[in-house]
C-alpha cells in the first residue's frame, strides 16, 4: 500500500488530492491511502445535491466557499479540525457491490478509531459510529479506473456553524437540525479524546489499512501523473459549471439527513406546514402549523409521533383526523419516503 | 422472458457481459440502454441519477451519466457508441424505478454510429446464450458477496 500524506493543505487541494489520485490510478496500481488536513474551512457538497440546499449568502458571510465533490452525500462543513483519509484502489480489485465495498474499506477506519480509544464500529451501511453518534463522515465513488472511499477524523465540530449555512424553510427546522446534529454527530473532543493529535490519527489509520490490505506501507509523494490530475481537478472543482452540478429535478419538501436513519423533514400542503424529526423507525417529535386547524394541531403533532416504517402505520394514526390527516400525510410524505 | 436464479431477463434485447447493461434495438438504428438485474441489485438503493444531455456523443465504455446509491457515485457506462438522442426523464425524477423495474426503466436512447455496429456482436441474446452466462455471473457475484445467497 502506498501512503501519501499531504499534510495541511488548502481547501481546493484537500478535495483535488484524492480526485486526482483516483483519476491517475491504473488497473494494476497498488492501493493508496492518502491523508490531508484542510487548512481552511469550506462547505463540501455531494455530487448529486442541489446547490440551493445551502444558504449561499450565509456561506459567504461565514467565509465558506462551496466545493462539489464527485462522491455522494449531502452538504458537510469542513474545517481545520478534521483529518481526511481516502483509500483508493483499482476497480477490479474492489468489492463488486457497494455494501461490500463499505464493509471492507471502512472497517480499517473503525479499527483505527478503536486504536485511538473509541468503541467505534461501522454502523449501517457506511457510518462509523460510537454508540448512537456518528464519529466520521464517509462517502465513495468511482473516478476513472479507481474506486475511492473517503472519510474524516473529526477532532472537533462546529454544529452551530454547520446548521447556520443550510437553506431551510423555517427557523424551527434549523433548531431541530442543530439539536439532532449535537446529539448524533460527535467528535474526538466530545468523546473525551481532545488529546489525540492529527499525527496520532494518521498513524492509527496507516497501521489499520496496512493490516487490512496485507501489505507493507510505502510512503510516497504523488507521481507526475497524479500531480497532473490533481492540478486538473483543482481547475475543475472551481469551475462554476462544476459547482452548479448536474441538472437535477427539484424535490418536494425538504429533508436534512443528520446520520444514517436520523433526519429532519419539512413539507407543506394546502397551507399546512409540518416539521418532523425521525430517529430510527420513529418520528420522535413533530410540529404542525396551519391557521385553519383551529386547535387540532397539538393532537396532530401527538399522532405523528411513532413508527413511520411499518406500512400504513402513520396513515392509520392520522386517519381519525379525516381531511386534515390527509393533508398532513401529503405534506410530509415525500420527505419521509425520500431515500437520499 | 426467462428466469435465471431468481432474476428475470427479457428476451427482446441484447445483454452486454462487460457492463451488465441491456441494449434494446429500436427503429432507425437506435438503441435503448438500461441496467440488467444484477447491475440494479449490486447498485443498492439508487437515490440520485444524472444523465448526459441529448446530443452528447459517447463511445463504448464512456459514461452516459452517474448513479448514486448509499453515498457512492459511479458512472453509467455506455455499452455502445453513438449519439444520445433521448434521456428518460422518469428515472431522473424517480431513480428508485431502476431498482423496482430495471427492465422497463431505460436510461438513454442512443443513435448508433453505423461504423461501430460490430460492437453489438459481443452482446448476448436468446435463452441459449443468456442462461449459461447469467448463471455463472450470479454465482460469481454470490461468491464475492456482492449479492445475497
Amino acid at each position: 500500500m502506498r501512503l501519501i500524506d499531504a499534510g495541511t493543505v488548502g481547501a481546493l487541494r484537500s478535495q483535488a488530492l484524492w480526485h486526482g489520485i483516483a483519476a491517475a490510478m491504473g488497473p494494476d496500481d497498488e492501493p493508496t491511502l492518502s491523508l490531508c488536513r484542510p487548512g481552511e474551512a469550506y462547505m463540501s457538497l455531494g455530487y448529486h445535491r442541489r446547490l440551493d440546499e445551502l444558504d449561499q449568502a450565509a456561506c459567504s458571510r461565514e467565509g465558506l466557499p462551496i466545493l462539489r465533490r464527485r462522491i455522494g452525500g449531502g452538504p458537510v462543513l469542513i474545517d481545520d479540525q478534521q483529518l481526511f483519509f481516502q483509500i483508493t484502489m483499482p476497480v477490479r480489485r474492489a468489492p463488486a457491490s457497494i455494501s461490500r465495498l463499505y464493509a471492507t474499506l471502512l472497517e480499517p477506519a473503525a479499527a483505527a478509531f478503536r486504536a485511538l480509544g473509541l468503541d467505534a464500529r461501522v454502523d449501517g451501511l457506511n457510518d462509523i459510529a460510537v454508540g448512537p453518534r456518528k464519529i466520521s463522515g464517509t462517502g465513495a465513488g468511482q473516478i476513472g479506473e479507481a474506486v475511492v472511499v473517503v472519510g474524516n477524523v473529526i477532532f472537533d465540530f462546529d454544529h452551530a456553524r454547520m446548521a447556520r449555512v443550510l437553506a431551510l424553510p423555517d427557523p424551527g427546522m434549523h433548531d431541530e437540525c442543530l439539536r439532532l446534529m449535537r446529539r448524533h454527530v460527535s467528535s474526538l473532543r466530545d468523546e473525551g479524546l481532545a488529546h489525540v493529535t492529527a499525527a496520532d490519527a494518521a498513524t492509527a489509520l496507516r497501521d489499520a489499512y496496512a493490516t487490512a490490505l496485507d501489505g507493507a506501507v510505502t510512503s510516497a509523494e504523488p507521481t507526475a501523473a497524479e500531480v497532473a490530475e490533481i492540478t486538473r481537478f483543482e481547475a475543475r472543482l472551481r469551475d462554476p459549471a462544476w459547482q452548479r452540478g448536474p441538472d437535477l429535478p427539484e424535490r418536494a419538501g425538504r429533508r436534512v439527513k443528520v446520520r444514517s436513519n436520523v433526519f429532519v423533514v419539512h413539507g407543506e400542503q394546502d397551507g399546512v406546514s409540518v416539521l418532523a424529526s425521525v430517529v430510527g423507525d420513529d418520528i420522535e417529535c413533530a410540529t404542525v402549523a396551519a391557521p385553519a386547524l383551529n386547535g387540532t394541531a397539538a393532537a396532530l403533532e401527538r399522532a405523528l409521533v411513532g413508527n413511520v416504517v411499518a406500512p400504513g402505520a402513520l396513515a392509520a394514526r392520522l386517519a381519525p383526523f379525516g381531511e386534515c390527516g390527509g393533508q398532513i400525510l401529503a405534506a410530509i410524505g415525500p420527505g419521509l419516503e425520500a431515500r437520499w | 422472458m426467462i428466469e435465471i436464479a431468481g432474476y428475470e431477463l427479457r428476451l427482446d434485447r441484447l445483454y452486454d457481459p462487460a457492463t451488465h447493461m441491456w441494449v434494446q434495438l429500436q427503429e432507425g438504428c437506435r438503441a435503448r440502454i438500461g441496467l440488467d438485474p444484477l447491475s440494479s441489485e449490486t447498485s443498492g438503493d439508487v437515490v440520485a441519477l444524472s444523465l448526459v444531455e441529448p446530443g452528447t456523443i459517447v463511445a463504448q465504455g464512456e459514461s452516459v451519466g452517474d448513479l448514486e446509491a448509499a453515498k457512492f457515485v459511479g458512472p453509467l457506462v455506455s455499452p455502445v457508441t453513438g449519439t444520445v438522442d433521448e434521456v428518460n426523464r422518469d428515472v431522473l425524477l424517480e431513480p428508485a424505478l431502476l431498482n423496482r423495474d430495471p427492465a422497463t426503466n431505460w436510461l438513454v436512447t442512443v443513435a448508433l454510429d453505423p461504423s461501430t455496429r460490430h460492437e453489438l456482436d459481443a452482446f448476448l441474446s436468446g435463452a441459449e446464450q443468456l442462461r449459461p452466462w447469467f448463471t455463472v455471473e450470479v454465482d460469481r457475484f454470490r461468491t464475492q458477496g456482492a449479492i445475497a445467497e
